[in-house]
């Protein structure tokens, strides 16, 4: 039964005036005059007594008739959903309990199981339940039976997973398992710690009408939990390797100090050093550790706080290898301006992540070889190499090296030279009698611009620009940045893999000031990754995450062309789908507990990682240790054991007021809403009726009246 | 007439009710009335009780009464000797009446006002008949009237009793200490009250009176509704003294009221007899010849011991 007017039902708090009427009102409307209390006041419990309440049928009466007024102008009505439950329909539930990391804490767990058992227990005979595990992602564990056994057992079985809390996936999931129900009653019952971290408001999740949610809070007000949530590394070369120092960022989320608690660093399982940590209440803390060498193969570096209530997120796991270095060639005219390549070679000698490895050389000097072993050649303002430097560089952009050609002064392209350039140089455009040009247009989303695109990180358009060429763009070549008057800047065209980038002034200090602004050097080293297609390898990834081997292995430098340094020579599923007969090669992957992971995907190699630790990607060659190894870790959120209101989540998914469900499936007619609603009706008559008699008693027994 | 019990003598008396009193007016003929009646049951016995105890021999002065002159004495002595009797001496009478707001209760015709009016007029017109000098005292925490002993003092005392005006709430100690002041000569005092305070105190505000010397006489009124505690519905009761009210559902309570007032008036008795008070409880639906039966018991066993 529900109300359309449940405010009014505040009117049953009328119940209480015959009660009071019947206590006090009653004496004061007769005043006897007495010679003295003396007597009265001496007699104990006087008040109870005072107050007896006297001919309870007549108080029963007036209480039953205001009790019944007050239901009738709250306007009852029955569900379709109840009517259906009174004629013995059954229902089907959906038992979703958070296996998320944050359930582990203290005895959270064990209360979210007992009270799954005891929501179990409530099934009725004609009643289903499926029980679903939720954290990152959602896990059938019984669906739809009716016996209690087996979802009990489903319930027992569970344990706590690394994964994070996610209410929408979870609710979407349990809605879509409603949807196929013939049965008319559905209901989640949702079990979990809410975590204010797990529910994302921007998400819209509704439950289709007819679905209930009831939520059952297990988790702990008060908590204390410190974790690590990242690890950073500082580099410095040194002889023999890289010297990499380590520093673990720990966030105490708790009202209460951490004090005095140990926290370890382990290289390859050996430990390197130990701190202690103290942290005040909601306090974050950056642990550096002594410095290691890192020298040859990648190193697998933990982080290891000193267990609390919530141990899984005290552990945190990284990989980190030597910065890989990008090969550069820089080409230059024959007879080049005394420093037409100093800032270029300048500005790419400074880093290590990833460094570079310059060579200069000169137009008619170069030689296939050197071409071949670049991943980047700059044709730095003039022609393109001739012969078989020239087929080499054509061959080998088309093969997916990078090419940049920076049309200055002494550049030019002949007729019959590779089809390389992404806009052909024409005639230069002298602006050095004014102030000179501009940047006028960047495209700030393209990768060699977009370190720029975030406001006070570098203006591009401060440059002056003297000269430039006049550029047609090639076909199917983009235009990334132009002048201020129209006139392409910059230019990128695909040849087949390789990728074309057309600077039309130069790349010193003659026709324009770039090269002396300090968005010069970051220009050019986004511009060299870009061609060099460099990718930062990730030191850890998060519980949660799918991967795919390929990318895994690939590591830190260029490598997806089979030439860098982490390329394998096995075939891999990455990139797009294999359509083709022939089966996937698959690597071995083991994951933490040394359970070797199974691909769900028949078409590619991914796969979820679901244990925080080092899982290990293995060729076919490869023994124990020797993978690739991937750091993974629990998500920093869920950590965060901040709880929120449930009526909040239930209020924003279920349709309809008051958090419950309405049974709205077919529109109901006019005559069926009178039919639901008509019980007022006779709630009011019967406080009629009630009342009549009441004051028919009292009117005829004027000393009940009284009492 | 040999002196009688009181309940030898009651069986003749004619009694008259308390109401019909109520309806004369006039404090004189109500006292009349009932001590009329009240010698007329006697068979006209005026002495009984005390009149005729010899008390002394003085000697005989000119103009006193020759048939009081004791001729066995003179006959030994050859002089001539008065004989005195007690009833002869005259006493003082003095009737101290309690007017406080409680006593304007009452649920029959009379209060208990009205009531302890009427028995201070038939007492103090019994007195005077008796030869006594009487005097009025009333008071509600303090003297409001005070008409001193004498023998021509009736007139007066009535007077005083009929205007008894508004009352306030009344206390024991202060008017009593006052009234022991002013009675220097010993005689008898009657104190009619209502008693609603503690036994001890009020045992120990009269007290003082008997320690000068005086026969002291306590009267108790009750209206039969203080006693019985009848009432039936639940109802305020206010105090009429404090005016304080008390939601009360006498059903409940009436057992233990009643138990309540019974060890008052007992525990009344007891003090009262251990100071050698006299104490009688007065039910205002009770005639009043009853009282002054009580009274002459009293006088007479005041005699016996003196």
């Amino acid at each position: 039964m529900w109300f359309l007017a449940p405010a009014l039902l505040a009117a049953l708090a009328a119940i209480v005036i015959p009660i009071v009427v019947h206590l006090v009102q009653r004496d004061r409307r007769r005043v006897v005059e007495f010679p003295s209390l003396m007597f009265l006041r001496k007699i104990p419990n006087q008040s109870v007594k005072r107050r007896a309440i006297r001919h309870w049928p007549l108080l029963l009466l007036r209480i039953a008739a205001f009790a019944l007024m007050a239901l009738a102008f709250a306007r009852p009505f029955w569900q379709s959903a109840g009517a259906a439950a009174a004629a013995g329909a059954g229902r089907e539930v959906i038992f979703l309990l958070d296996t998320s990391h944050s359930m582990a804490y203290g005895g959270v767990w064990a209360r979210a199981q007992e009270a799954a058992r005891r929501a179990v227990g409530e099934l009725g005979p004609g009643d289903r339940g499926t029980v679903a595990f939720f954290s990152s992602d959602v896990e059938v564990g019984v669906l739809a039976a009716s016996e209690r056994a087996a979802l009990m057992a489903a319930i027992d079985r569970a344990t706590p997973g690394a994964g994070a809390t996610r209410y929408g996936p979870a609710l979407r999931a349990a809605a879509g398992l409603l949807e196929s129900s013939a049965l008319p009653l559905k209901e989640i019952v949702l079990i979990s710690d809410f975590q204010k971290s797990g529910w994302d408001r921007e998400q819209e999740t509704q439950l289709p009408p007819g679905v209930t949610l009831k939520t059952v809070p297990v988790g702990e007000a008060d908590t204390a939990n410190a974790s690590i949530v990242g690890m950073a590394f500082a580099r410095q070369e040194a002889a023999g390797g890289e010297r990499v120092t380590a520093s673990a960022r720990v966030v105490n989320r708790s009202a209460v100090a951490v004090e005095g608690r140990e926290i370890v660093l382990e290289v390859d399982g050996h430990r390197e050093d130990s701190r202690q940590v103290s942290l005040a209440p909601g306090a974050v803390g950056t642990i550096e550790f002594t410095p290691f060498t890192l020298a040859g193969k990648p190193a697998r570096v933990t982080a290891r706080l000193s267990a609390d209530s919530l141990p899984i997120d005290d552990v945190f796991h990284a990989v980190i290898a030597a910065g890989g270095r990008i090969p550069v060639l820089i080409v230059e005219a024959a007879n080049p301006a005394p420093d037409a390549s100093l800032y270029l070679a300048r500005a790419l000698a400074v880093g290590n992540e990833p460094g570079f490895e310059t060579t200069v050389t000169s137009v008619d000097r170069v030689t296939p070889e050197q071409i071949g072993a670049a991943s980047v050649v700059i044709v730095n303002d003039t022609r393109p190499p001739s012969g078989a430097a020239g087929r080499a560089l054509d061959a080998r952009v088309r093969a997916g090296m990078g090419l940049l050609v920076a049309a200055g002064d002494r550049s030019s392209w002949p007729d019959d030279g590779p089809d390389l350039l992404a806009c052909r140089p024409g005639e230069p455009v002298d602006r050095s009698g004014t102030t000179g040009g501009a940047l006028g247009f960047v495209d700030y989303g393209h990768p060699v611009f977009e370190v720029f695109a975030a406001p006070r990180s570098g203006d591009l358009t401060g440059a002056r620009m003297f000269r430039y060429r006049q550029c047609a763009p090639a076909q199917g070549a983009t235009v990334i940045a132009r002048f201020d008057d129209g006139a392409a800047a910059l230019a990128e065209r695909r040849v087949d893999a390789g990728t074309v980038l057309t600077w039309t002034s130069s790349l010193d200090s003659y026709w324009n000031d770039l090269a002396l602004r300090p968005v010069f050097l970051p220009f050019v080293h986004q511009a060299m990754k870009h061609l060099g297609r460099y990718a930062e390898g990730k030191a850890w990834r998060t519980v949660g995450e799918v991967v795919d081997p390929a990318e895994l292995t690939r590591g830190p430098g260029p490598g997806d062309r089979g030439e860098g340094p982490g390329a394998r020579d096995w075939a891999l599923g990455a990139g797009s789908v294999n359509t083709t007969a022939v089966p996937l090669q698959r690597p071995t992957v083991l994951a933490p507990s040394g359970k070797t992971v199974e691909f769900a995907d028949e078409t590619r190699n991914t796969f979820t990682l679901e244990e925080p630790g080092f899982y290990e990607v293995r060729t076919g060659g490869e023994k124990a240790g020797e993978g690739a190894a991937v750091a993974v870790n629990v998500s920093a959120e869920e950590s965060d054991l901040t709880l929120f209101e449930p009526a909040e989540l239930t209020a924003a998914v279920t349709p309809g007021a008051g958090g419950a469900a309405t049974a709205a499936a077919q529109p109901l007619t006019p005559e069926d809403y009178e039919r639901r609603q008509s019980v007022w009706w006779y709630l009011l008559a019967a406080g009629v009726v009630l009342l009549a008699i009441e004051a028919l008693v009292a009117g005829r027994f004027p000393r009940l009246a009284q009492g | 007439m040999d002196r009688r019990s009181a309940g030898t003598a009651m069986r003749g008396a004619q009694f008259v009710d308390p109401s019909a009193l109520a309806r004369m007016g006039n404090l004189e003929l109500v006292a009349r009335t009932v001590v009329d009646g009240f010698i007329n049951g006697l068979h006209r016995a005026p002495h009984m009780g005390f009149s005729l105890d010899f008390a002394e021999h003085r000697g005989y002065e000119p103009g006193d009464d020759l048939r009081r002159v004791d001729w066995r004495v003179f006959a030994r002595t050859d002089r001539f000797y008065v004989k005195q009797f007690e009833a002869d001496t005259n006493a003082n009478c003095v009737v101290a009446l309690d007017v406080s707001t409680s006593m304007r209760f009452g649920t029959g015709a009379v209060t208990k006002l009205d009531y302890g009016r009427f028995l201070a007029a038939s007492l103090l017109y019994f007195s005077h008949q008796q030869r006594d000098r009487v005097g009025l005292v009333t008071f509600d925490d303090h003297l409001l009237e005070y008409v001193p002993p004498s023998a021509r003092h009736l007139e007066f005392a009535l007077y005083a009793l009929d205007r008894v005006g508004e009352g306030k709430p009344g206390s024991l100690s202060a008017p009593l200490l006052t009234l022991t002041e002013r009675l220097t000569r010993r005689g008898i005092v009657i104190l009619i009250s209502d008693f609603y305070d503690e036994p001890e105190r009020i045992a120990q505000a009269v007290r003082p009176l008997r320690f000068r010397g005086h026969d002291v006489a306590v009267f108790h009124v009750l209206d039969p509704a203080e006693i019985d505690f009848p009432f039936d519905e639940a109802a305020s009761f206010e105090d009429l003294e404090s005016g304080d009210r008390m939601p009360i559902v006498p059903e409940a309570l009436r057992g233990e009221y009643r138990a309540l007032v019974q060890a008052h008036i007992a525990e009344l008795g007891r003090l009262f007899t251990d100071s050698r008070i006299d104490y009688a409880l007065f039910n205002t639906s009770v005639p009043l010849d009853h009282a002054l039966f009580h009274y002459l018991a009293t006088r007479e066993r005041m005699r016996r011991v003196r």
